[in-house]
């Protein structure tokens, strides 16, 4: 067990950056999920963490000890790859056991950890299979015993559950978390799958172009993203964003969005309207979930919101104006997707842009159908359109 | 289906008539060491014999050192052989998983010494063991070729295709540098070597040319070279001849099939998705 800390650390091949003035701490026992698109530069961190790349600028620390210049197997970590990396001419008994035995642990005491960890795993069936003879959760699980056998500080996992189907990679996820919670050790884990972020996580660092966008809980990063960048990558379907102006209405200030305005609460006006500069440019991102969609006389949204609704409202046209926390955008659904559980419905508006909402799947609207989608204000980000930050009120 | 199936007939025609062509000559050389002396000239191809003698074979054993050239071509071919492997094997790993200044030049000038006829380089190369004064000694014959830029390239080209991973996952496990040689590509690429071991040590068994130039006593004679030594100026005795021919394939024959499957097996993905 131990914590970890990189101070701005970066790596660079030649004149190409990869990972760009990394600074993080992670504390004992965390579980700390990196997250990006590929090539964001997230493996090449876990790598350098492991020793497996130099580090071209800053330092790493494990426990007190900084080990940049350590061998990976001085560094007491444990890796899990992507394509488990299960050594094929061995058994899975001696894959587990070869670390161990470069420890030179004796013979007995690597027999009685194989076995333990082995019964975790459920893997004592398998101990005289070769991988070939194995399919892929059982080779992910004996990967990840030969990784907990070392009992190592720190886990490391690059994407160690990418090449399962999404049936096994749910049971494997939740074995995951289950083990972090058993062992009660450091995990960092890389994944560019936002659910296992989410779900796996302590803390998730949110990595785009070689640099942190954001770091924190999941619900700060789903709830508060600090970015343009952070709050479409988190989340699915992912949130939506609707570029306008901030004009003055009245006593109110509204989102002029083509030919319709969005007002907004009154308390997000006014701060808005301090931070945007003369041009009054912003970006309002809304999830899914917080939209509802609004015919002649019948209302849907998503479950969350169907339950908050006030059902005197249900049938309201509402016409650029402002009932309680939410306003209505008249737009049309181009399509519908029935997930089974909700139906995600794609609305056009405007001159070709584009909603996406994510409803109750026993609402019978059609595609083509006129509509109002009524947006939930309340729970409304805004960001700058230029450095695409978000703006706080 | 149809045509799938008429594209391999003729496929396998072609392979038949190709295997034909090249054990022809084999049977006929089996074919003459087992006739006797006048059989030889009756037919021109005498794949079977019209009667079967052992004379041959009793004069190679009788009359020549044979058995004495047969244990010197074990041990030179052996040495090469282990020589080009094991220097194969470093090179190759330190060609596919290291990178260090000028790799690139010096892996090209390995592929070079594959292009370049051994014929070529065979004068200067006496002069340079003539200077060590390694003529007529058999590290004369053995050192100049204990590096086989085929193994080299080969070996790298298979040590390529196993994966980083397996590699990086043993220096976590805590292997250094040999005992990732070791664990993951010595491991993993047994069947390889295998075939590269087999390849070389057939070449390394039949080696003539230099043989021939380095070694000059009849008693440190490799079996190519010595059974030149039933054929003088005026006649070639082709009963002997072909008869300690046969009995010098043999050995590589059985290794041969022994190693065969190696050529094809590989299994180093099986550990990876």
């Amino acid at each position: 067990m131990a914590s970890l800390a990189l101070k701005n650390v970066t790596k660079k091949y030649g004149n190409t950056v990869a990972v760009q003035d990394f600074s993080l701490d992670i504390q004992d026992q965390e579980f700390v999920v990196f997250v990006g698109p590929s090539g964001c530069g997230k493996s090449t961190t876990l790598r350098m963490i492991a020793g497996l790349e130099e580090i071209t600028e800053g330092d790493v620390y494990i426990g007190e000890a900084r080990v940049n210049e350590k061998a990976p197997k001085d560094r007491n970590i444990a890796m899990v790859f992507q394509n488990y990396a299960l050594y094929p001419h061995m058994t899975v008994y001696e894959n587990m056991a070869l670390g161990l035995k470069n420890q030179h642990v004796n013979r007995d005491e690597i027999h009685r950890r194989i076995l333990e960890e082995a019964r975790i795993l459920s893997l004592e069936e398998l101990f005289t299979r070769k991988p070939k003879e194995l399919s892929g959760g059982q080779r992910q699980r004996v990967a990840i015993g030969r990784a907990i056998v070392r009992h190592p500080s720190v886990f490391l996992m690059d994407e160690p559950l990418s090449n399962l189907d999404a049936k096994l990679r749910v049971r494997m996820r939740a074995e995951i978390a289950s083990l972090h919670k058993k062992l009660q050790t450091t995990f960092i884990y890389v994944t560019h799958d936002q659910t296992e972020a989410m779900t796996l996580g302590d803390r998730i660092v949110v990595m785009n172009n070689r640099t942190i966008q954001q770091i924190g809980t999941p619900d700060e990063i789903y709830e508060q993203p600090q970015n343009l960048f952070v709050a479409g990558f988190i989340g699915s379907p992912a949130m939506n964003f609707l570029e306008g102006t901030l004009i003055q209405q009245h006593h109110t200030v509204a989102l002029q969005l083509e030919n319709q305005a969005l007002p907004l609460i009154p308390h997000q006006g006014k701060k808005l309207l301090e931070q945007v500069g003369s041009s009054g440019r912003v970006i309002c991102g809304i999830r899914p979930e917080h939209l509802m969609l609004e015919a002649a006389g019948v209302a849907s949204t998503s479950s969350q919101e169907q339950h908050h609704q006030d059902p005197s409202r249900q049938s309201e046209g509402i016409s650029s104006s402002i009932t309680g926390e939410f306003a209505g955008l008249s737009s049309q659904i181009s399509l519908m997707e029935n997930m089974g559980r909700e139906m995600v419905m794609h609305l056009q508006w405007g001159t070709d842009r584009n909603l996406v909402i994510v409803g109750n799947r026993e609402l019978t609207f059609q595609e083509g159908q006129q509509v109002r989608c009524q947006i939930n204000m309340e729970k409304a980000h805004f960001f700058d359109p230029v450095a695409g930050t978000r703006l706080k009120f | 289906m149809n045509q799938h199936r008429l594209t391999g007939w003729w496929i396998h025609a072609i392979l038949m008539i190709t295997a034909i062509l090249i054990l022809i000559p084999f049977l006929w050389m089996v074919s003459i060491s087992l006739s006797d002396y006048g059989a030889v000239f009756q037919r021109f191809l005498l794949i079977f014999p019209t009667s079967v003698s052992l004379e041959g074979y009793r004069q190679v054993l009788e009359n020549s050192p044979f058995m004495r050239w047969f244990f010197n071509s074990v041990f030179v071919a052996g040495c090469l052989t282990a020589g080009q492997l094991t220097l194969g094997v470093l090179a190759a790993y330190a060609f596919a998983r290291y990178r260090f200044k000028g790799s690139e030049p010096l892996f090209f000038f390995v592929l070079c010494t594959m292009m370049i006829p051994p014929q070529a380089i065979l004068f200067p190369l006496f002069m340079v063991i003539n200077a060590f004064g390694w003529v007529n000694t058999y590290q004369g014959v053995i050192v100049p070729h204990l590096a086989s830029g085929y193994a080299i390239f080969v070996l790298r080209q298979f040590f390529l295709q196993i994966p980083r991973e397996l590699d990086e996952a043993a220096r976590i496990d805590g292997c250094h540098g040999f005992q990732v040689l070791y664990h993951v590509y010595l491991r993993s690429a047994v069947p390889a070597i295998i075939s590269v071991g087999l390849i070389q040590l057939v070449r390394n068994w039949n080696d003539y040319y230099w043989t021939l130039v380095v070694l000059r006593d009849s008693q440190k004679m490799t079996l190519p070279v010595g059974i030149v030594a039933f054929r003088d100026e005026t006649l070639v005795q082709w009963v002997p001849t072909m008869a300690a021919a046969t009995l010098s394939v043999l050995p590589v024959l059985v290794i041969y099939v022994l190693g065969q499957r190696y050529f094809v097996q590989s299994h180093v993905h099986s550990g990876i998705k």
